[in-house]
């Protein structure tokens, strides 16, 4: 009998569920602003995955940032459409002095409308204090922490108040970009307690290590890096024109556009004064054609990285593009084919040029990226006209001069077995090779089988082997690979070389390919130190020569980004700069509010 | 009983025990460095990598931070050549190539000396300046001691060393500054290749480490109820496992109940109705059913009854998006809703499976003598079945049901990703790829504890259903 009754009971909550399903049905219709016939000026946007967490200092995930970058303000920033440095919470672009004994004097103004939300305006001791928390030694930043060891210290002035300036250790190409991108954090609710008042910018410089101990550095870090300040809407606030509203775990966040925001008043005074939705609404859908069916059904308005082949379908489907414009802005990014130069089967040059022309990047960007990239011939992506250099020649899929190519660094088929052999060192090998690339990544694979099948036919035997992202990562790091497949994004900030191809970059760096010799240490030691353009031009071309000469990136393409956005937002425009548009933005079509 | 749950209860902690030891090695043990993983995030997705990325010092400081630098365990028994202080090295393929060196050469104490001579070297090296006269010895010299650091062929070690001679004496300045450590560091490779022992090899040796060590951290906070912190974005675990625990629990235990409420009645029918068309027709239909992959089904129904392409009955993904302030009811049924495709996915491949364990079970009870007695009697045939045969052919279901029981914290990895919603599998997988340990343990750790609870429920039920099942020592 007691059997029965647990039949009854579940009876009943599968008609609790059967009828929630029933009416369910009503108050779809009613959860408006989903559907594109209602006009309305909240924008959602979609991600692949929910942001990690909301601390505009210790976060590490890209989506993350581009929500951030509503709620906290900048100094400078950089503008979509012009991909130049603007001022944002600076009243202009920094004056820029380089001292006798070779350093740097960055000096800032920031606006009089600029305050925090109760009012208060923001001072220079504001950005002290955030300089502050990412200095402090227990902060959890270590991605961040290196990026303002460069600023020793900090002047304030008596006669202006709105007045500083950064002292920076060295010439650097890069100190405007980063001094002008700190996320300005009020001391009022980060820091309630005054726990970091009594450190200067120069001790937290100088004695990390000690400072590491002390208990108010300790008790400050450990309550910034708790959950209250990733998670709690009371507790994440800038000075930008938006406020967390509310966040559902892996579903959505939602951003509301502030009342009596200072930047209202400075409307059509640039982008970042340009604010239209009253909220931006970040809807997590993990899967890309769940994304995809959302976005025809107006789900959400805009969706980016849609698949190629989705993009195509979607481009003759009626319902998308009836109520969807598509978008395809050049990304700043680049994939390539790294060799690994140091193992001897790569050390001529001629080796790696001949492989160059074994690779049909035409036909990879037609057939495998199915037209949504451009040729790529560098690292420096074009939009940065000045820097980049129109007259690097290409390699072109020749496998004629692949095997001339070959022939001349000693590679032939001397005992007739099908393969290439070779002696280098006094040690006879054949020319068997890995293309290593990131499980799950199917073009990446295509990409290895078509020069497999290239190499085959001029006797190179090629291997293709996926491996797990962490695993590839820590192959890739220590230089136990052939060939693999890689890819770099950048910004529209002057590039630094450094990291991916001085040789001091070898050990710990991301220089896995090897790549590298004095001549271009000595070139990437002086394009970071030099701030004039036109210099660093001269240089940087010059850099881009010598790179495709020792050809150990072979360079495919510079990708498009797949954009789709909701008509009703007229002024949606698309940038070369990550994500490829700005929510903020985005407003409603005039014709359509009238109604 | 009672006593008898109490010795089950009490069976528990040894098992449990083994458990998380068994998760702990397996983890430790898997490839990729976590540490590598947390720091440098593949930023723009499809393998693409910012332009950020961390240094060493920050790498050692993370390492520190999260007690990878700890001994795993309280002591190690190995041959004599193993490292006892090997954890300290931070640099994962450096500590790989010198536990190898170790067993090469059989001291353990001269490779560490040796690699510490060269580290001491390498830093002073590394403060010559560069001009041009010293650039391009030098370089060749950095690369050669980054070949030492990584390579435990003796030859090699030769070669690249008398390298490094020929090239730091034939510069003034580097000999200058270089030699004295130099000299240190070919002592030690001496001294290394002097005492080089393969007797060691086959010398057990037990090393203590004492309580200081990565497993007794993690199992003494697990213990006391302190779950630890994600490493991913440093929030609680049991904050995160929260969160998610709530949509796998509901999805679950709904999909559980409407699998059994559907699935008994058919397998009933099936039953008694055997050779019938009826049966046919249920048997058909069900596997059927089961022969359709899930994430087939999932996109399929997503693309034809959902709101994009399809005719619009349901909605795709999430979980509604009413915000947090709208009255319960409405969010109730906007989940609700949100919740029918799901829901289906998750429970339309267990009809069949319950169904035919139902089948199975009944078919042997109908044969029974007390069936035909019942009949006999002249019963009614639903009295028969449902009060007589349905009680006793329950025993196989209950097994079932002890191996779905942990399957309601451990979630739906593929319903998760497709539907959107935020749940344990997600949760779980994300966790795996991300070397995020703590998070896997304390999962690993519940599917344990609920496996070993389901199997516990599942013995009482049977002595419940069926009373000749006793597991009290009656005379």
């Amino acid at each position: 009998m007691k059997i029965k009754h647990l039949t009854v009971y579940s009876a009943i909550i599968i008609t609790a569920s059967l009828t929630l399903i029933s009416c369910g049905g009503g108050s779809s219709s009613s959860s408006d602003a989903n559907t594109p016939e209602n006009v309305s000026d909240i924008v959602i946007g979609h991600e692949l995955s929910d942001a990690q967490m909301l601390n505009p200092i210790n976060y590490s995930d890209a989506g993350a940032g581009y929500i951030l970058k509503n709620m906290f303000y900048p100094l400078l920033s950089i503008d979509f459409n012009t991909l130049e440095l603007v001022p944002v919470v600076a009243e202009a672009r920094p004056e820029i002095e380089i001292t006798e004994d070779g350093k740097m004097n960055i000096t800032f103004k920031i606006r009089k409308e600029a305050t925090w939300d109760d009012g208060t305006p923001i001072t220079p001791k504001d950005v002290e204090f955030t300089l502050k928390v990412i200095k402090n030694p227990k902060v959890d930043n270590v991605n961040n922490k290196p990026y303002f060891e460069f600023i020793e210290d900090m002047v304030f002035y008596d006669d202006d108040p709105q007045k500083f300036t950064f002292k920076c250790k060295d010439v650097y190409i890069l100190a405007e970009v980063q001094a002008g991108d700190l996320a300005l954090l009020p001391r009022s609710i980060y820091d309630p307690k005054n726990l970091m008042d009594e450190f200067t910018i120069k001790q937290l410089s100088e004695n990390q290590s000690e400072l590491a101990t002390n208990e108010k550095i300790v008790e400050f870090a450990t309550d910034f890096n708790s959950e209250k300040y990733q998670r709690d809407k009371e507790s994440i606030v800038g000075c930008g024109p938006y406020e967390l509203e509310e966040w559902q775990t892996g579903q959505k966040i939602v951003l509301k556009k502030k009342e009596n925001w200072w930047g209202d008043k400075l409307a059509g005074q640039g982008m970042f004064f340009d604010i239209n939705p009253s909220k931006i609404v970040y809807q997590t859908i993990n899967d890309q054609t769940t994304a995809k069916e959302a976005l025809i059904a107006g789900s959400v308005d805009v969706m980016r990285g849609i698949k190629a082949k989705d993009f195509q379908g979607l481009l003759k489907n009626d319902k998308f593009l009836n109520n969807f414009k598509s978008h395809t802005p050049p990304q700043m990014a680049y994939s390539y084919l790294g060799l690994n130069v140091r193992k001897p089967k790569f050390s001529d040059k001629r080796t790696r040029k001949a492989i160059a022309h074994l690779i049909d990047v035409d036909k990879i960007i037609e057939k495998i990226a199915l037209g949504y990239g451009t040729r790529a011939v560098g690292p420096i992506h074009p939009k940065k006209e000045k820097q980049f250099n129109n007259n690097v020649k290409m390699y072109d899929y020749n496998p004629e001069k692949a095997k001339a190519l070959l022939a001349e660094a000693g590679w032939t088929d001397s005992d007739g077995d099908g393969i290439l052999d070779n002696t280098i060192d006094g040690e006879k090998m054949k020319f068997e090779m890995s293309y290593l690339y990131n499980q799950g990544n199917d073009s990446r694979k295509a990409v290895g089988l078509m020069f497999q099948e290239e190499a085959r036919k001029i006797g190179i035997v090629v291997t293709v082997v996926s491996q797990d992202w962490s695993i590839f990562l820590e192959n890739t790091k220590q230089h136990d690979f052939d060939m693999y497949y890689g890819a770099w994004v950048s910004s529209p900030i002057p590039n630094d070389h450094k990291q991916i191809y001085h040789t001091a970059s070898y050990n710990g760096g991301s220089n896995y390919t090897g790549f590298g010799n004095d001549e271009t240490d000595a070139l990437i030691d002086a394009i970071r130190v030099e701030i004039d353009e036109d210099k660093r031009a001269v240089l940087n071309y010059k850099f881009q020569e010598i790179l495709n000469d020792e050809c150990s990136y072979i360079y495919l393409y510079y990708p498009k980004e797949r954009i789709g956005i909701h008509k009703r937002f007229d002024n949606a425009e698309t940038t070369a700069m990550r994500p490829g548009y700005r929510l903020s933005g985005f407003s409603v079509k005039s014709t359509n509010a009238a109604q | 009983m009672f006593k008898y749950i109490v010795k089950r209860l009490l069976i528990f902690i040894p098992t449990l025990f083994a458990i998380s030891l068994l998760t702990f090695v397996i983890s430790i043990n898997a490839p990729g460095d976590p540490v590598e993983t947390m720091l440098n995030q593949n930023v723009g997705g499809d393998g693409m990598s910012g332009e950020k990325l961390a240094n060493e010092q920050t790498y050692i400081d993370k390492r520190h931070e999260l007690g990878f630098d700890l001994p795993l365990f309280y002591f190690s028994f190995t041959n004599a050549t193993f490292p006892d202080t090997l954890h300290r090295i931070p640099k994962k393929a450096h500590r790989e190539n010198l536990q190898r060196m170790s067993y090469e050469y059989g001291e353990w104490n001269n490779v560490s000396a040796y690699y510490h001579s060269l580290r001491a070297f390498e830093d002073e090296i590394f403060t010559i300046e560069i001009n041009d006269k010293t650039s391009s010895d030098l370089r060749k010299i950095k690369d050669a001691i980054s070949v030492l650091y990584i390579n435990y062929d003796s030859d090699k070690t030769e070669s690249t060393i008398q390298n490094i001679e020929f090239d730091l004496f034939k510069n003034k300045k580097i000999k200058k500054y270089g030699a004295k450590k130099y000299y240190d560091f070919l002592n030690a490779y001496t001294h290394m290749n002097l005492y080089k022992s393969s007797t060691n090899r086959y010398i057990p040796k037990l090393v203590w480490y004492g309580l200081e060590n990565q497993y007794h951290r993690w199992i003494w906070a697990f213990v006391q109820g302190d779950f630890g912190i994600s490493f991913k974005d440093k929030r609680p675990v049991s904050s995160k496992v929260f969160d998610a625990l709530k949509w796998s629990m509901i999805l679950s235990v709904l999909s559980i109940i409407m699998a059994y409420l559907v699935a008994i009645p058919l397998g009933v029918r099936s039953a008694v109705d055997k050779g019938k068309w009826s049966e046919k027709l249920i048997t058909t239909g069900l596997f059927l059913l089961y022969s359709l992959p899930n994430f087939w089904v999932a996109t399929m129904l997503i693309r034809y009854l959902g709101d994009g392409n399809g005719i619009g009955w349901f909605p795709t993904f999430g979980l509604g998006s009413l915000p947090a302030t709208a009255p319960y009811w409405d969010r109730f049924f906007e989940t609700g809703y949100h919740l029918v495709l799901p829901l289906f996915c998750l429970t339309y491949a267990s009809f069949a499976f319950i169904s035919r364990q139902m089948r199975g079970g009944m078919l042997n009870v109908l044969e029974m003598d007390y069936i035909r007695t019942a009949r006999a009697k002249g019963l009614k045939e639903k009295v028969v079945i449902w009060k007589h045969a349905f009680r006793n052919s329950l025993i196989p279901i209950i097994t079932l049901f002890a191996s779905i029981f942990p399957l309601a914290i451990s979630g739906s990895f593929v319903i998760e990703i497709i539907f959107s919603i935020p749940g344990m599998g997600k949760l779980t997988l994300e966790a795996i790829f991300a070397r995020d340990y703590p998070i896997v343990f304390t999962v690993l750790m519940f599917t344990a504890m609920l496996t070993l609870v389901g199997n516990l429920v599942a013995d009482v039920l049977y002595a419940y259903v069926d009373p000749r099942i006793s597991f009290s020592n009656k005379k």
